[in-house]
């Protein structure tokens, strides 16, 4: 690949960026339009994510809230009690939702759940995590604790304008792409990408399959949990409601109709998921209150139906199409 | 090729452009200082239309529906040379972030001076945090205690506090078994554990502790679950003279249902908070089972006015049943905006419809009288700096021939309560 | 002690109910190999016809499946061929994600039939108890649990011993061989998915004797179906009863001696544990 391929090839990563960068500017007087944005590249980042244990690793993890909920309650609890930073809460957050992953995914690596019910299992933690903080009176209970209103603070991580946050859930976005990409282009990422395949066969040639699948959950879990430490800052309280299963369920199900495996399926179902239902529920929900809902799940069940491998392939034979006919086929496939 | 992964991101740009000029409304031009006014005044609905909550954003709704047309068919804003109100609505969903969302979204697309909701409380917070930064009144319906106590300062409650609903619901057996000359000495408590729950129980509480009663079973548990035999057989074995229980709402069904299967019938069960026994829809649901329930309650649905009955009768007209606590909360929130707003006309007649002189009008109120009081539960509405009405009163509804009539406070019963309950078992 | 007894008696009960919810689970998985996140609100489905069959011609809710049974066939044999036929030769990942988006459209559209409030019949004629010492047996839940026995047990028949039931067997082992051994596993598998479905129907009219339905009913049953079917195991039809007794009497058990809020809390640390220990189930045949 020469240096001009290569810079048609990242072309769409800058434009991208770009584009990214300056939405502020474009729709940041509307915050309405701001809130939108952030709830899609929010959702990006948890389907990015999920793209590590979901996608390349295959392992369909139905828990993305457990983690999210453990690191926006560590967090949340460090600023409330001790007056710790979000800052250095997300980092905390992170590492406390990859060691809770460290500790239920090793049993069940360890005793080969898989499949359908290793799916069932990670949707039942969150149901346990969720009756578990509500029970726990010191930390949880159903009473939501609330963090400290600012209109700007950056110690606290609270803003009144979503700007920032903006910003830095572009930030955790950005972290994520990159932790997938690097992850794909590595030894790790091969392995995983085997298992996902078969698992069986992937033992054979000598692939560690239980702690490839660790690590994935891991990294996975540290990228949501310190994506719940923004979450938290941002809906400004922690609730045992955090830990919720439909939202976790939907988070998978980005990454399915994404395109599983595939670094920016995850994110690009996100974008168009969750913009379109959100854009429905503002224009369709307040007259005939549940069509939206209906008409997000016909749409899920066709892709899901028609389009098994996802949509980033379509997307992706789009571009190479445009490609071939701006720069000529020597550059494009 | 793995970079060719990125290609497409272009095109994820392009789709992120496209929905967002989808999105985008035009702004509204900046209010200009001059008295000069809309050709309406934009009030907002948010409510849960959707998901777990639906049931009660949707009788809101309505209940707020109803109250501007009556503004309007009564001449509007007088002190605005009667101005007409627009209600915009706007569902937002049943989490803390699509409340939020919600809120936005309405404020962006319609810019209303006040918003009406969100009924559910951690809701309510999540999107004050924007009615307070953007400065629109948020007339809440949420009765959490902690709503008002989290330092909002465009935010106004009307209606009775949670833990006032307990404090009602003990009292009023208190009250009713010292009447009948019964010695009730032993209570037990139960609520569902949500914020609401727990408020309530501890208005409950406090109120059994006052009374001197010895609280012998107190529990919380989930709304959502299937069997409620076990709690009512563990409430037998506390051998409770009655029970005060706060449900979710689709609980209530289950729990009036196994109290009588079981055939553990307390000497009287008392709901509290919000919606629960007396609710038209569980009496509906519940036929004959409903009997000799009752309920608190945050609207008066049985209030001899004429407003009253005018709202009453229009909301049975629309919807076959008299009106919930929901409805009845957001119509008298409607009234009570629509003073406050003819209070700011009088008080600052160059700029009526500034937040911070709509929020002095707020705190200005005084009210004994008018279409608000007609329908409030209690006779006086006047604000405290954080926003609640130390005047509200919950009252207590008990189901009597398959309706609801009012059998507390005393001075305002329709009818005698029936109690202890004849059908009582134990 | 007496009341842990009665308590644990409730929950034996209720837990035969779990049994038969996960019944038509066991088929549509268990025998099938589908999964369907959806069972769920099927439940809720079968629950609000019993609801609308119980309202329209004044039937008591556990007369109800004489009519809601064949119309819940009828969708699950739809159902079979509008999705889930187009499902199986992909990974059980497409079947999640065609059943979950199946699961929101229904609670969409229960919710625009029948709005959000919760619907629920009069007090049935067969609820009252039973006083046998100090213990009282609820009624329903005693003609819940026995139908459900026997219902358990007519299934396990027909897939034992009958023809159509050896072909739904067959067809689960190997799609192809059945395919040529002369099994149209295509009407096979469309009348077990439409049985599966249709088994909701018994569960959802003995449920509607004393609970209530609203839009978000489904979710209560869902995962809980699951846990029972591990439990027992797959492929274990009688298992899912022995399995459902212990997921019920757990909870009861949870809540009373512990906690109210624990209840869920006990059955998914059982399920989890269980996948972790015995991923077969108490009596699985694999």
């Amino acid at each position: 690949m020469n240096t001009k391929q290569r810079t048609i090839k990242m072309l769409p990563l800058l434009v991208g960026l770009v584009v990214a960068l300056i939405v502020p500017l474009i729709v940041g007087k509307n915050q309405y339009n701001m809130v939108l944005v952030t709830t899609v590249l929010f959702y990006g980042v948890l389907a990015t994510a999920w793209n590590i244990i979901g996608g390349m690793a295959g392992q369909l993890d139905l828990a993305a809230w457990a983690y999210l909920g453990l690191g926006a309650f560590t967090s949340g609890t460090l600023l409330l009690r001790w007056n710790v930073t979000p800052w250095l809460g997300m980092i905390l957050g992170g590492l406390v939702a990859a060691g809770f992953a460290a500790l239920v995914g090793y049993p069940l690596f360890r005793f080969g759940v898989k499949e359908v019910w290793y799916a069932l299992s990670s949707a039942a933690l969150v149901e346990v995590l969720r009756v578990a903080f509500l029970m726990w009176d010191e930390v949880g209970g159903p009473v939501e604790r609330y963090l400290p209103f600012h209109r700007a603070s950056w110690y606290h991580m609270r803003f009144a304008s979503y700007v920032p946050y903006y910003y830095i859930v572009l930030g955790l976005l950005l972290i994520a792409l990159f932790v997938n990409y690097r992850i794909s282009r590595s030894k790790l990422g091969y392995y995983l990408l085997a298992l996902g395949e078969s698992e069986d066969a992937a033992e054979v040639i000598g692939v560690d399959a239980r702690a490839c699948k660790l690590k994935a959950l891991m990294i996975y879990a540290f990228i949501v949990g310190a994506t719940g430490a923004v979450y938290a800052c941002l809906f400004g309280f922690i609730h045992p409601s955090f830990f919720n299963t439909a939202q976790s369920t939907e988070v998978a199900i980005l990454g399915i109709i994404g395109g599983m495996g595939i670094v920016y399926g995850p994110l690009l179902a996100a974008i168009i998921l969750v913009s379109g239902r959100e854009f429905m529920r503002a224009n369709l929900g307040s007259s005939l209150e549940s069509l939206y809902l209906a008409i997000y799940a016909v749409v899920l069940i066709v892709i899901a139906l028609f389009r098994p491998q996802g949509i980033a392939p379509l997307f992706r034979k789009a571009y190479d199409w445009l490609l071939s006919r701006v720069v000529g086929e020597r550059y494009a496939a | 090729m793995k970079g060719k992964n990125w290609s497409a991101l272009v095109v994820v740009v392009v789709m992120l452009t496209v929905a967002l000029s989808g999105c985008v409304t035009p702004s509204a031009p900046a209010q200009p200082a001059a008295p000069k006014l809309p050709e309406s005044i934009v009030i907002g609905s948010l409510e849960p239309l959707t998901g777990a909550h639906a049931v009660f954003g949707t009788e809101a709704k309505i209940g707020t529906e109803i109250a501007v047309d009556h503004i309007n068919a009564a001449g509007g804003i007088k002190s605005l040379n009667g101005l007409k109100l627009k209600l915009v609505t706007e569902d937002a969903g049943e989490n803390a972030d699509s409340a939020k969302l919600g809120a936005e979204s309405i404020i962006s697309k319609h810019h209303p001076v006040a918003i009406l909701g969100l009924y559910i409380s951690r809701m309510t917070i999540a999107a004050s945090e924007v009615t307070e930064r953007e400065k629109v009144i948020l007339v809440a319906d949420a009765l959490v205690d902690s709503v008002t106590t989290s330092g909002r300062q465009y935010l106004f409650r009307p209606a009775p506090k949670a833990s006032q609903h307990g404090a009602s619901a003990v009292q009023f057996v208190v009250d009713s078994a010292k009447k009948a000359g019964l010695d009730f000495t032993k209570v037990a408590i139960l609520n569902e554990d949500s914020s609401f729950g727990r408020s309530n129980a501890t208005g409950a509480m406090d109120a059994a502790l006052n009374n001197g009663l010895t609280i012998v079973y107190q529990k919380e548990y989930p709304y959502d679950i299937t069997d409620a035999s076990s709690i009512v057989a563990d409430i037998a074995a506390a051998k409770a003279d009655f029970v005060v229980h706060c449900p979710y709402f689709t609980d209530a069904i289950l729990f009036a249902k196994t109290f009588r299967e079981t055939g553990n019938i307390p000497k009287f069960i008392v709901g509290m908070g919000a919606s629960g026994y007396t609710d038209p829809e569980s009496i509906q649901a519940l036929g004959e089972t409903a009997e000799y329930y009752a309920n608190t309650f945050s609207y008066n649905p049985a209030k001899k006015t004429p407003q009253n009955e005018k709202f009453v009768a229009d909301f049975k007209a629309k919807t076959g049943h008299i009106p919930t606590e929901a409805a009845g909360m957001n119509y008298y929130a409607a009234w009570v905006l629509k003073e406050a707003l003819e209070l700011s006309g009088q008080m600052f007649p160059t700029d009526p419809l500034n937040p911070d002189n709509l929020r002095q009008a707020f705190l200005k109120l005084d009210l004994t009288s008018g279409p608000a009081v007609e329908t409030y539960p209690g006779d006086h509405i006047a604000f405290t700096p954080t926003g609640d009405n130390p005047d509200a009163k919950a009252v207590v509804l008990q189901v009597i021939k398959g309706e609801p009539r009012i059998v507390w406070p005393l001075e305002d019963a329709e009818v005698e309560a029936i109690f202890p309950r004849p059908d009582a078992t134990r | 002690m007496e009341n842990i007894i009665q308590n644990l008696l409730n929950g034996a009960l209720m837990g035969c109910i779990y049994a038969l919810i996960a019944l038509g689970l066991s088929i549509v998985f268990g025998v099938m190999n589908v999964v369907n996140f959806a069972h769920g609100e099927f439940v809720m489905l079968s629950m609000y016809f019993t609801f609308a069959a119980g309202a329209y011609w004044v039937l008591d809710a556990v007369t109800t499946p004489l009519i809601t049974f064949p119309l819940l066939f009828l969708f699950g044999w739809l159902t079979y061929y509008l999705l889930i036929d187009r499902t199986l030769r992909y990974r059980y990942v497409t079947q999640i994600a065609v059943t979950v988006g199946l699961a929101i459209l229904l609670r969409a559209i229960a919710q625009m039939i029948w709005q959000a409030q919760p619907r629920a019949l009069p007090y049935s004629m067969i609820q009252g108890n039973i006083q046998i010492g100090g213990i009282n047996i609820l009624t329903s839940r005693l003609i819940a649990a026995a139908v459900s026995v026997v219902a358990i047990f007519l299934v396990y028949l027909f897939l034992m011993k009958t023809w159509p039931g050896r072909a739904i067997r067959a067809a689960s082992d190997d799609l192809d061989a059945a395919s040529l051994a002369g099994v149209n596993y295509r009407q096979t598998y469309a009348l077990s998915f439409g049985l599966g479905t249709a088994l909701t129907a018994l569960a959802g009219g003995l449920l509607m004797t004393f609970q209530q339905v609203d839009p978000t009913m489904g979710l209560r049953f869902g995962l809980l179906s699951w846990c029972v079917l591990a439990l027992a195991g797959l492929g274990s039809v009688p298992g899912l009863l022995i399995s459902g007794v212990i997921v019920g009497g757990a909870e009861a058990l949870a809540m009373s001696v512990w906690d109210p809020r624990s209840r869920l809390l006990a059955v998914y640390l059982i399920f989890i544990l269980v996948l972790w220990l015995r991923p077969r189930g108490l009596f699985g045949r694999k």
